[in-house]
């Protein structure tokens, strides 16, 4: 049973990156009609601009993130004003912004590999939580309550930021129809731009917290959140941040119980495979509406 | 007084010319020892002629960017390295120099292959030497191979290179060496149970699963499970509550190092306690500076040790420490050896021809090396004589394991 309930807190815990990638991949493709492959750059250079914040810099750990996050969120805007807008001016549909993020995840991708020197780049140890919790012979790294409790702080963030302020609104507003909103005085460019900028901002809070736990910042680092993320978004419901969140925690326990119970060769089938049936089942996903809205 | 004059200048022209000569000489010590060692301890057929005067090309396919950079950079600064000492030395003989002409690849296999066919092109090229990626390796072999042309792996892994026609290995491969660690682990700590924990998508690792399981099979050890993990993850709870939950006496890791590093702190952070064994792929400075304290316990097999004792690594380390203002790791020691290795064919061979040096290289049986001595068997594979077993001190210098229990030293759970 401890085992069980450890490898549950692990899974939870690996979920809630997966969650914070999603929840900034859904909000993109709920506002702005995008699938951003690009966005596990964002994760990437999340890290990496926290890290030259800390090293050369010389910033605070907390001022180092918060940098991160920031120029990460800028970069999520320029690829969107560069890259996007001038397809959503010419009405462009589904295929064009893929292509366009294609391209900006290779490029972006190459420079992360310069900046890195393609070289695995570290903190210094001493500014990092190491130490664990033990309790009833579980075993909880400080790192992984840190993750699971900022998941919720900015799922929390993001719901009330969307559902109860006037940004949020003209957010979903945007997202149910561009053209209504402009009419009805919001103006979908900066609604855009905001959107960008917190997918953007998410998305390196994922990259970031996870370069901390594993002590490891590389040009690859948004690589392995992409392809999960993707499915948490596909399992939660698109347009729906709650369902990100439970999709990116569902995933996050299916690889670790998978692994464990059934097989470690084999937990990627089941991950997956658990998408594949909730794309069966129910198309929407868990929490996700026929009609993709945003919604919190 | 005009004759005095002239026997102090011609007195004091003696002493400076004296003086200059023995700080060359003093200089030239260390090539000087390696030149004589290579000269020495190989299997040679030189030819009473030797070479004629002249310079000696090479083809060599570099990686100083892209994923692999960071082991291709320190491969090309010892070859070059190597490059100078061979000229510098006179080992080829008087007037006789060898050059190698460096393209990078990045690794890409396209563009490795393109390089190649221009030094296969190029008559001056008399032997090629690539490549660092086992992948690269296998999309440039057949044009090499249906050229004829002398090809050296440096450090590339694959065990389907080598051939006894025309493709050859200048350095050992690891898998033997986990094969030598596991046995002195197990004879050294005597484990009733092990876990052993692999990358199951590298076939090379999977290679050294079995090396692992077979050394535990040998040493009558129980295996309590098999864990497998990939290349692409990063996240190595899951897989380290699974080791520790089985509850082993001494884990041993047949993994990437990223994923290796990880897994070791992952271990070490959930308390386990046990001797961890490794592979060479943790031996970087980058490892400790990402895992520190935590690498404390875990032992691992090297082929290239700076530390070592013997003269030719201590000449090798200076020279490449003076000039590269680092100390050498695994990656510049291949570099250095295979430019050692393609000299001593060529001189072996005695001619400027591919097919000379093709047979110089066959002509080499064994070789000093800063790997130790390493001898070749007939279808081109290096054998090493010894392996160093080293581990991570809580300084992040690596020392020497001394094969004994007592000689682990504890880590952050002890």
């Amino acid at each position: 049973m401890t085992l069980f309930i450890q490898q549950c807190i692990n899974g939870v815990a690996l979920g809630s990156s997966y969650a914070m990638f999603a929840m900034g991949f859904g909000l993109v493709f709920a506002t702005m009609g995008i699938l951003n492959v690009a966005h596990g750059t964002y994760a990437t250079w999340g890290a990496i601009i926290a890290l030259f914040a800390f090293t050369n810099l010389s910033l605070p750990m907390w001022g180092a993130i918060a940098v991160g996050v920031v120029g990460a969120g800028l970069i999520g805007v320029v690829v969107d004003q560069i890259g996007f807008e001038p397809l959503r001016r010419r009405g462009g549909g589904l295929l064009g912004p893929i292509i366009t993020s294609i391209g900006f995840w290779i490029i972006l991708g190459q420079l992360a590999l310069i900046a890195t020197g393609a070289r695995i780049k570290t903190f210094p140890r001493s500014a990092l939580p190491r130490g664990f919790v033990k309790t009833g012979g579980l075993v909880i790294p400080y790192h992984q309550i840190i993750t699971f409790f900022t998941a919720i702080a900015l799922l929390a963030v993001m719901y009330l930021f969307v559902n109860r302020t006037r940004a949020g609104a003209e957010m979903r507003a945007v997202g149910w129809d561009p053209k209504s909103s402009a009419l009805s005085g919001v103006n979908p460019r900066r609604v855009v731009i905001v959107t960008s900028f917190l997918a953007a901002g998410m998305a390196a809070v994922a990259g970031i917290l996870s370069a901390i736990s594993t002590n490891n910042v590389s040009f690859t680092l948004g690589e392995g959140l992409l392809l999960k993320g993707f499915a948490a978004v596909i399992v939660g419901g698109f347009g729906d941040l709650r369902g990100a969140y439970v999709g990116g925690l569902i995933i996050g326990l299916a690889e670790i119980l998978g692994a464990q119970y059934i097989s470690n060769s084999f937990r990627d089938f089941f991950t997956f495979g658990l998408l594949i049936l909730i794309l069966v089942v129910r198309p929407q996903g868990l929490l996700g509406n026929r009609i993709v809205t945003l919604r919190a | 007084m005009f004759h005095q004059r002239r026997w102090f200048s011609a007195t004091a022209l003696v002493l400076a010319l004296t003086l200059v000569a023995s700080a060359c000489g003093a200089d030239d010590d260390a090539s000087t020892t390696m030149a004589e060692t290579a000269a020495a301890t190989t299997t040679a057929a030189t030819d009473a002629a030797g070479l004629a005067p002249g310079t000696y090309t090479f083809g060599f396919t570099a990686i100083t960017s892209g994923a692999v950079a960071f082991a291709g950079v320190p491969h090309l600064n010892g070859l070059e390295l190597a490059e100078r000492e061979i000229n510098a030395s006179g080992f080829l003989g008087e007037g006789v120099t060898i050059e190698f002409l460096v393209e990078d690849a990045g690794g890409d296999q396209p563009a490795a292959i393109a390089i190649n066919d221009t030094y296969i092109a190029n008559d001056d090229v008399l032997g090629i030497v690539c490549c660092a990626l086992s992948s690269v390796a296998g999309a440039i072999q057949p044009n090499i191979v249906a050229a004829g042309i002398p090809w050296v792996d440096h450090a590339a892994i694959s065990p389907t290179i080598t051939d006894p026609d025309n493709a050859f290995r200048s350095f050992p491969l690891s898998q033997p060496s986990t094969t030598a660690i596991a046995t002195a682990a197990i004879a050294a700590l005597a484990p009733a149970n092990a876990v052993v924990v692999v990358t199951a998508d590298n076939d090379g690792l999977l290679s050294d699963r079995d090396a692992n399981l077979g050394a535990l099979e040998a040493g009558n050890v129980e295996v309590l499970g098999v864990v497998d993990t990939f290349a692409d993850d990063t996240d190595m709870s899951g897989a380290a509550t699974q080791v520790i939950a089985l509850g082993p006496e001494i884990v041993f890791l047949a993994m990437l190092g990223n994923t290796e590093v990880l897994m070791i702190q992952e271990l070490r952070d959930r308390g386990y306690a046990g001797p961890i064994v490794g592979n060479l792929a943790i031996a970087t400075s980058e490892t400790f500076d990402q895992a520190g304290d935590t690498l404390l316990g875990t032992i691992l097999p090297l082929a290239f040790f700076a530390g070592n004792s013997s003269q030719m690594v201590k000449d090798f380390s200076g020279l490449y420490e003076a000039e590269y203002d680092t100390m050498p790791d695994i990656f510049a020691a291949q570099g250095w050896q295979v430019a050692w290795f393609m000299a001593t064919a060529l001189k072996n061979g005695g001619e400027g021809s591919r097919d000379a040096v093709l047979q110089g290289i066959r002509d080499i049986d064994s070789m000093e090396t800063v790997f130790g001595n390493l001898t070749w068997d007939d279808r081109g594979e290096a054998t090493i004589e010894e392996w160093t077993f080293v581990q991570w001190s809580a300084d992040g210098e690596l020392v020497l394991w001394d094969g004994t229990a007592a000689g682990v030293l504890p880590n952050v759970n002890k």
